[in-house]
């Protein structure tokens, strides 16, 4: 009987999730002491995974029925772990998957949720305090859920350590998993197409401007786009020149695009660009003009000869998505 | 068709929120409709055009002023359900998708939608709870809607792909970031937005306690708030070409968390 | 000599003239009802200034010479001649009834009467030689901006007709009588026609007669229905021309709200002084001729604006005055925005006025391109894509490129320059505006400006958070309702400041904006552009550049909106003209005749996707006679020509400052 529950999450080819390891890391911050339920085809490897990480009992829900399961039902197999578990603490990751759960079950159990947490600490009374950005950032609060109901948290991903394998092993308890109840159906999962992604949508941008000269400029970052699944933009200088499409800028007559990473080769940084990127989380700048307005916005800037960077980049990313 | 929208004010997310007496302050925020929430608007008008339906949108709040919601009508729902009460902001999802169900119990809409979360607070919950209490069925962070035949079929972005679902009306469908554009409101609309309907309620005229909106029964409570450090003008990474490489993967990965 | 000697003959000139002039007033009876429907505007104050303009652009010719000496001088003698001519056309007409009657002193053996024979044989003469030049450019030369077609050469014949038709009349009079003494052209006719007889050349003066007075007569209905419609309407054109600042007009939204519309959209939502323009138009062309945007290929023409708008009128008249404004079952009339007025013509306006400068009618071009403006935003909201965008900014972060109001003091960081807000009891205000406080480009001019202003101990403040945008591009895009809002809250921030006297601005727009326009928002404050004040601190030796710069050769380039909107073309070249080191060229268009950057009227913020760069045009010409830089006064103008620059790759041939900039890098570091 653990006091905390992970939901963790594996992929479609079985294989845990980095979040799911977070997820073991915020546990571990709260209470060393933690199951988890884990929801997939060939889960039960990852529920191993999960074990030598130190989970005391993994719930496996494999069923041909998870193909074509929504939200409602997976809600009702953690609701059923959780009373099976006893446990007071339940964490997700703040994911596609785990958002779509959480709230669902927060509902179910009358059970307060605080969203996209990044730190938890402990209280003297053992009650649990969670750091949460509010504001996109510019508030830091720290929260807690009153009464001594059970307490679900989900964990902004990337911000809690990963658990490293360790020799733990845990007890695997298969579940039954009912979807009948839900109108919900997921009809079909079309896996993600290799390459470049749409620039509205696109979490990663890689964009370019006129250090990147000409046309064949924009080959490196092409390269870079469709290996790692992001988007390619462009200033309009380079859209202008006609080394490119319109449909690449990004600007203030372009698009507007909020990504989380923007990485800017070779652009100056007019103001008629950053009115279409200024809000991205996280602004890289990659110019040889150290004066470039683009320093000034950017949270790392390399000074440089881009068609030296960008391919070292590549390499070094990589490595470290391997 | 009977459409409903939830929607919620929020600080514009240039504004900077200053923190006042342990509280965040609200002196001299300007508000606007949660971006998210301009999705799920833009859907519904456009969904309501094709099958000639009616839309309306509740919001809990009526922080700022009036002519942020009358925005929402503005870009083309057809009236306004305003739940007044300017102390829930960020602090209570329960107590809000309750309040918010209550309402949705007397209208019986065909579809609701929301956005996925409120920038403010960044809370993702409240429209699965208001699903959860009319007893609804959900699909979360959709980027792409079709209705036919009494149906939703959604795509919603997962980390595996695109998920495509189907959800029997009536539903709670969140939307994210790609489901479409949302339009710029024309003169007109502006102009005839102040003479759409608007209704204003307490809680007391939906039958529901006080105590549901105190903030101090909330199942959250804030204990503090801090700003965090100035954010550093432009770091600049020196070296040689490839350590200069190596920091910056490093820098994206461990200090802001990209990767 | 008597033309219609014989009584039924004398019946039928009396129908044929009666006829003839009674159709061309029906004409212009019809054409008349067109302003009668179209929307009111007032245009009857300051008589004594339209009357004085009557004499100065009408019988003056005044605004003909401007750019165009020769062309010029072709019309005025031609236009001063049909005016000295009408004597001796009234002579023929009365001829038509009593052989030889006249008007009181001018019969031929009357002193002025004989005076006058001399003028007309001059103008007539003078009228010949211009008619035979006019042809003559319309065969040979063919300037671009005239349009060619048979109409044109119509005319010409038909006044050379006129004119060498009433030589013959003269000539048969010489042979009737005696020659006048003072006549040349009697002299000259005299001997030629008389060796005829004097039969035969009375005959020949008879028949020259017939064709001067139905040529007339011809004429005169000719005029109604093409260009030369302006021989009739040009003196109204300038007499109720805009007088004042070229100010937008300020929309009363209440009663646009009531009467469902905001623009015009349809040909009488126009003020009728627009319809009146456009059967004005002479399409001399000399408008595009000077459009930034028909110069690089764009669809605009301000010529072909005002050409469709009159055939517009002209050839819808029945259905539009039966109050049809779109086409239906019976035909109607096709939509005057759209069918006959493509939008991408309105759009590609940048506002810069150049049309209207050079316009020897003083026709309003902006007018309708505006008003059309105005509707296509506000009324059906059919504008470019890329100013959806804009709008949000401006309703969302009061800027138009979206930046946080948080980072409008970032230009002054280290500077320490007085925020009203802490200083409230400052007189003047420095107006940064949006491009100076969020270009990192443009943030340079703002610090080389305090500079300036330092050094000369001027005592300003500036807004810092609280300033937002006043409008003007909002404005400039159709979108009234979103100015009013923006200058509402301008306004009211500006208010609330009771001790200030003056508002410096560092850019034209918001300069233009806040002194011709701002008074119809309620805001009447002394604003000066930074070239102007600098200027003054210069001349009276308050500013004293000492430090010798190595700018060299700088050509000035004029914004629109502080040369043709307001006259101010001396300032800024006095500021240059004060460094030391730096030597003020001329491009080959400049002060009027300057061309715009391409930023104007919300260009700024818009892509140009037709024809060629404005910008690029412009800096060509500014680099023809290779300057070292350039040197502007408008933070649009810089960005857009430092665009073009870089652009082209010439970064490292033309540097381009701001005159601010010119100024404080002339001033001794801490000098006072």
């Amino acid at each position: 009987m653990a006091g905390t529950l992970i939901v963790a999450e594996v992929t479609n080819e079985g294989k845990s999730r980095k979040i799911s390891y977070e997820l073991i890391g915020a546990a571990r911050a709260i209470d060393g002491d933690f199951a988890a339920i884990i929801f997939g085809k060939g889960a039960k490897d990852a529920a191993g995974e999960l074990g030598s990480r130190g989970a005391s009992k993994v719930y496996v829900v494999d069923d041909p029925a998870l193909n074509t399961a929504a939200s409602r039902s997976f809600a009702e197999s953690v609701k059923k772990a959780i009373e099976a578990e006893g446990a007071g603490i339940v964490l997700f990751g703040f994911t596609s998957f785990g958002r779509d759960i959480s709230g669902r079950l927060a509902a179910k159990l009358d059970a307060g949720l605080l969203d996209d947490v990044t730190a938890f600490e402990k209280e003297d009374d053992g009650r649990i305090i969670a750091t949460k950005p509010l504001y996109a950032g510019k508030i830091i609060s720290k929260c807690r859920l009153r009464g001594d109901g059970i307490q679900l948290f989900s964990i902004r991903p990337n911000n809690f350590p990963a658990a490293d394998a360790g020799d733990g092993s845990c007890e695997i308890v298969e579940m039954q998993f009912d979807a009948s109840s839900d109108s919900a159906v997921t009809k079909e999962l079309r896996p993600k197409e290799a390459g470049m992604v749409d620039l509205i949508e696109a979490e990663i941008i890689i964009s370019g401007g006129r250090g990147l000269k000409d046309a064949d400029g924009f080959k490196p970052l092409r390269k870079m786009a469709e290996r790692f699944g992001w988007a390619m933009g462009s200033s309009r200088a380079m859209v202008d020149a006609g080394h490119i499409e319109h449909s690449y800028q990004v600007g203030q007559t372009g698009k507007t695009v909020n990504p989380k990473l923007y990485i800017a080769c070779g652009i100056s940084g007019a103001i008629q660009h950053l009115a279409g990127m200024q809000t991205s989380k996280v602004i890289v700048a990659i110019n040889n003009d150290p004066e470039a307005p683009i320093f000034q916005v950017a949270d790392y800037g390399i000074v440089g000869d881009l068609f030296e960077i960008v391919p070292l980049l590549e390499e070094e990313l990589a490595k470290a998505l391997a | 068709m009977k459409i409903a929208v939830l929607v919620k004010e929020v600080p514009n997310t240039e504004s900077r929120p200053r923190i006042e007496g342990g509280r965040v302050s609200r002196d001299g925020i300007d508000y606007v409709v949660n971006p998210y929430d301009e999705y799920a608007v833009e859907e519904a008008i456009t969904k309501a055009e094709a099958l000639s339906g009616e839309t309306f949108f509740v919001t809990v709040g009526g922080v700022s002023e009036k002519k942020v919601l009358l925005n929402v009508l503005a870009m083309g729902i057809d009236r306004a359900i305003v739940v007044n009460r300017t102390d829930m902001e960020g602090s209570n999802p329960r107590g809000a998708a309750k309040i918010i169900a209550k309402v949705l119990e007397s209208e019986k809409p065909d579809l609701i939608l929301a956005g996925k979360q409120g920038v403010d607070y960044d809370y993702g919950q409240t429209p699965l709870l208001v699903a959860e209490y009319l007893g609804l069925p959900h699909v979360s962070m959709a980027i792409k809607i079709d209705i036919e035949d009494g149906k939703a079929i959604c795509e919603r972005n997962t980390d595996d792909g695109v998920e495509v679902v189907e959800v029997s009306l009536p539903a709670v469908i969140t939307a994210d970031k790609g489901l479409n554009l949302p339009r710029y409101p024309k003169l007109k609309g502006i102009m005839g937005a102040k003479k759409k309907p608007w209704e204003t309620k307490e809680l007391s005229d939906l039958g529901l306690d006080e105590s549901l909106a105190n903030p101090a029964e909330s199942q959250v409570e804030y204990v503090e708030f801090s700003t965090p450090p100035a954010r550093q003008a432009g770091r600049i990474i020196d070296g040689e070409p490839a350590d200069k490489v190596k920091e910056l993967v490093r820098a994206l990965s461990e200090d802001s968390k990209v990767f | 000599m008597d033309p219609t000697y014989f009584g039924v003959v004398k019946a039928l000139y009396a129908v044929i003239l009666l006829g003839c002039i009674g159709f061309f007033f029906l004409q212009i009876f019809q054409r008349f009802k067109h302003l009668l429907k179209a929307t009111p505007i007032h245009r009857t104050d300051r008589v004594g200034e339209r009357i004085a303009g009557f004499f100065k652009y009408y019988l003056g010719q005044g605004r003909l010479f401007h750019g165009y000496l020769l062309a010029g001088l072709m019309h005025a003698f031609i236009f001063w001649g049909f005016w000295v001519v009408s004597v001796n056309t009234i002579h023929a007409i009365m001829g038509g009834f009593v052989a030889g009657s006249h008007l009181p002193w001018l019969g031929r053996e009357q002193a002025l009467g004989s005076l006058y024979i001399l003028c007309r044989d001059i103008f007539e003469v003078l009228v010949l030689v211009m008619v035979a030049l006019a042809g003559l450019r319309r065969l040979v030369t063919r300037p671009k901006r005239l349009t060619y077609g048979f109409a044109a050469h119509l005319v010409l014949i038909l006044i050379a007709i006129l004119m060498v038709s009433d030589f013959f009349i003269s000539g048969a009079e010489a042979v009737a009588t005696n020659p006048h003494r003072l006549s040349f052209v009697e002299n000259l006719m005299w001997p030629w026609m008389s060796s005829w007889g004097l039969e035969r050349a009375i005959t020949v003066g008879v028949v020259a007669w017939w064709i001067h007075l139905l040529g007339l007569l011809y004429f005169l209905n000719l005029l109604p229905n093409g260009k030369h419609f302006h021989v009739v309407t040009s003196v109204f054109t300038v007499f109720f021309r805009r007088l004042g600042a070229p100010a937008l007009s300020k929309i009363n939204l209440d009663e646009a709200e009531e009467a469902e519309k905001f623009g015009a959209g349809a040909i009488y939502d126009h003020p009728w002084k627009y319809l009146l323009d456009s059967f004005s138009c002479t399409e001399c062309g000399r408008c595009q001729d000077n459009c930034p945007a028909f110069l690089t290929e764009k669809e605009l023409s301000p010529k072909l604006i005002q050409v469709d708008l009159r055939h517009y009128l002209f050839d819808n008249q029945r259905a539009l005055l039966a109050g049809k404004t779109e086409a239906d079952e019976e035909g109607g009339v096709p939509m005057l925005l759209g069918d006959t007025i493509a939008h991408q013509r309105i759009w590609d306006c940048t506002t810069c006025r150049a049309c209207e400068e050079f316009c020897p009618l003083l026709i309003e071009h902006l007018g309708p391109i505006m008003g059309a403006r105005r509707y296509l935003t506000m009324d059906l909201d059919e504008y470019p894509e890329e100013l959806t965008l804009f709008f949000r900014n401006m309703e969302s972060q009061a800027n138009p490129w979206g930046i946080g109001q948080e980072n409008r003091t970032a230009w002054a960081a280290g500077l320490d320059v007085p925020i009203m807000a802490e200083n409230p009891d400052k007189e003047v205000l420095l107006w940064i505006g949006c491009s100076a406080s969020f270009d990192a480009r443009n943030q340079r001019i703002a610090r080389a400006l305090v500079k300036c202003l330092n050094a000369a101990g001027v005592d300003f403040g500036y807004l810092g958070e609280e300033e937002t945008c006043n409008g003007d591009p909002a404005r400039r895009a159709g979108h009234e309702y979103m100015f009013q809002m923006m200058a509402e809250q301008v306004v009211e921030t500006i208010k609330q400041y009771k001790n200030l006297k003056k508002i410096i601005t560092l850019c034209p727009h918001c300069f233009n904006i806040f002194a011709n326009e701002y008074p119809q928002m309620g805001l009447e404050i002394e604003v000066e552009h930074h070239s102007m004040i600098l200027a003054r601190l210069v001349r009276e030796g308050k500013l004293k550049p000492s430090k010798r710069t190595e700018l060299g050769k700088l050509v000035y380039h004029d914004s629109c909106y502080l040369g043709r909107y307001n006259g101010v073309y001396s300032q800024p070249r006095e500021v240059l003209w004060a460094v030391p080191g730096v030597k003020v060229v001329e491009a080959e268009r400049h002060h009027a005749k300057g061309m715009c950057c391409g930023a104007g009227g919300v260009r700024m913020f818009l892509e140009e996707s037709t024809g060629t760069r404005i910008n690029h045009l412009r800096l060509e010409q500014l680099a023809a006679g290779k300057p070292d830089g350039i040197a502007t006064a408008c933070p649009f103008c810089l960005t857009m020509l430092d665009d073009a620059i870089k652009e082209t790759d010439q970064a490292d041939k033309y540097k381009i400052m701001d005159i601010a900039e010119v100024l404080a890098a002339g001033l001794e570091e801490g000098s006072a």
